[in-house]
């Protein structure tokens, strides 16, 4: 039994194969943290707040957002090898957790796709820039570099996805230097004065608003991780191990990366936050190979994670696990990505924001139901069996529907949508100001559900008691 | 491979000692990804009024 025997498939992870230490979970959440999605969100912070303002709420906001995520993901993940589709099993259902496999493929997918785009987008002009290319906007080499990168990414976890453990740490630690580089650059380019001073692009009149919504944008980005959190640490030691190196990496680092968004957007607004192309027009050929590096590095690096994911959730359906090879779920899960990329990349870009909007409106809700699940009803211990056996009982509730899950994961998504417009950042209330709008998204679902599971018949008992702790009586002696 | 599966699952329920998130865990998630995050923003707040 090879460790990526357990790792490709939909079976729990045993102690001996549990091979990440930190080292390993920080490379993995750092290296796919940090993307080129950090300058887009990046210039939109530039729109609603100066540099220091928006250093701090990007930051704080996507700090927040990770402590969410993490503590609905990481405990379960890292106690029985659970990813996200089956960690949803006690609170949606045994057939109820399909809903978050659609949720999760739809989400990851997608965010292959807005990488694999950008980096043919950006790759293609950076080349122009540094005249290897004729026309940086000529779709040819958008589409051709970006199917290069498909290519890189499916080869890579061709042998399996041990592969992570090694890569990770390497591409998160190259793409550190170089952001540091970026960084660097922009201070000695244009001055720390300049940048602190540089005022906001386009604020609304309310300062406070101004300050929410970028903290919303960063709590936003942090519970986006979601999907990804299981895949991240299963394969830790303990649970302890995983938890600074995910913070560390998914949060205080995708922040920083943010930053030189947030500063590139307001020293040079027509930049969008993308410091590249004018680091080649101003530092000449050396500084286009550095941004060109960071650019396929951490793009490459991203999509690896999001392609494990995507191929480890769609392995949850037990047809798929017995019929495909890891290889096959690899590249199906790159496949709609490249289907994007060749038919529909204008459009599918022009709607980045509202792709955006529906991962954070709904996975919100879906991390509040997982943390008063897990904490507050189970107490720390799922059943086994009812998380791995298909014919368990255990979480089969009302034919395989939790109605408490859908109940709650409705009024979380209600009360996100009343908070905030979702799509175009409008608040729909004064608590916005104040307590964002994932924030009491999250609460009300944690809330909702567990009233729900209390007061709605056949959902208590047996099925949320914790498992037979016989067997660990029997590990004791 | 059913086999193969139902001893696996088996091996883990009996004997796997997977932890859960403990006090210090949780102190370390909270002060990080919440405490101080948080009072960052109060001080952004207040002190670049």
């Amino acid at each position: 039994m090879t460790d990526d025997h357990t790792a490709e498939a939909s079976l729990p992870i045993h102690d001996s194969e549990r091979t990440w230490g930190p080292l390993a979970v920080f490379g993995n959440t750092a290296s796919a943290a940090i993307a080129t999605w950090c300058f887009i969100t990046g210039g939109w912070v530039a729109y609603y707040v100066t540099a220091g303002r928006g250093s701090i709420a990007i930051i704080a906001g996507t700090l927040i957002g990770v402590f969410i995520s993490l503590l609905a993901a990481l405990p379960p993940a890292t106690k029985y090898g659970v990813e996200a589709v089956r960690s949803t099993r006690p609170t949606l259902g045994i057939r109820g957790a399909w809903f978050t496999l659609g949720l999760v493929l739809i989400v990851l997918v997608g965010w292959n796709s807005v990488l694999t785009i950008f980096l043919g987008q950006s790759g293609a002009q950076t080349l122009a820039a540094l005249g290897v290319l004729s026309d940086g906007d000529s779709s040819g080499a958008v589409i051709a570099i970006g199917l290069l990168s498909c290519l890189v990414v499916v080869a890579m976890l061709w042998k399996g996805p041990h592969v992570l453990r090694l890569a990770g740490p390497a591409i998160a630690i190259t793409v550190v230097v170089l952001a540091a580089v970026m960084m660097i650059y922009l201070a000695i380019q244009f001055g720390w004065q300049r940048v602190m001073a540089a005022p906001a692009l386009e604020p609304l009149p309310d300062a406070a608003t101004n300050y929410m919504i970028v903290v919303e944008l960063g709590i936003a980005g942090g519970v986006a991780w979601w999907p990804y959190i299981g895949s991240l640490t299963r394969h830790s030691r303990d649970t302890r191990t995983a938890i600074g190196p995910s913070i560390l990496g998914l949060g205080a680092l995708m922040g920083v990366v943010l930053t030189i968004g947030l500063f590139a957007a307001l020293v040079v607004p027509a930049s969008a936050g993308n410091p590249t192309l004018f680091m080649i027009e101003t530092g000449g050929a050396w500084l286009g190979v550095v941004a060109l590096a960071f650019m396929i590095l951490a793009n490459v690096g991203t999509t690896m994670v999001g392609v494990y994911a995507c191929a480890l959730a769609l392995k949850q359906v037990p047809a798929v696990d017995r019929s495909l090879s890891w290889r096959g779920a690899t590249v199906i899960s790159m496949l709609p990505v490249v289907l994007v990329l060749v038919f529909v990349a204008g459009p599918f870009m022009d709607h980045y924001g509202t792709f955006l909007a529906f991962a954070g409106v709904t996975v919100g809700p879906l991390c509040g139901v997982q943390i008063a699940d897990y904490f507050l009803l189970r107490r720390q211990t799922l059943d086994i069996r009812g998380l791995y056996d298909e014919h368990s009982t255990r979480y089969r509730y009302w034919g395989g529907f939790n109605p408490a899950g859908f109940i709650a994961v409705a009024a979380g998504v209600a009360t996100y949508v009343s908070v905030l417009d979702p799509v175009h950042f409008v608040p729909g209330s004064v608590a916005f100001s104040y307590l964002s709008a994932t924030v009491p998204a999250s609460s009300v679902a944690a809330v909702v559900y567990t009233v729900a599971m209390r007061t709605i018949p056949n959902l208590l008992g047996p099925s949320l008691l914790p498992h037979d702790t016989s067997s660990e009586r029997e590990v004791s002696r | 491979m059913d086999e193969e599966r139902e001893t696996l699952i088996a091996d883990f329920d009996r004997l796997h000692r997977g932890d859960s998130l403990d006090r210090a865990g949780f102190l370390t998630l909270l002060t990080w990804g919440l405490i101080v995050p948080v009072v960052a923003l109060l001080i952004g707040w207040v002190w670049l009024a």
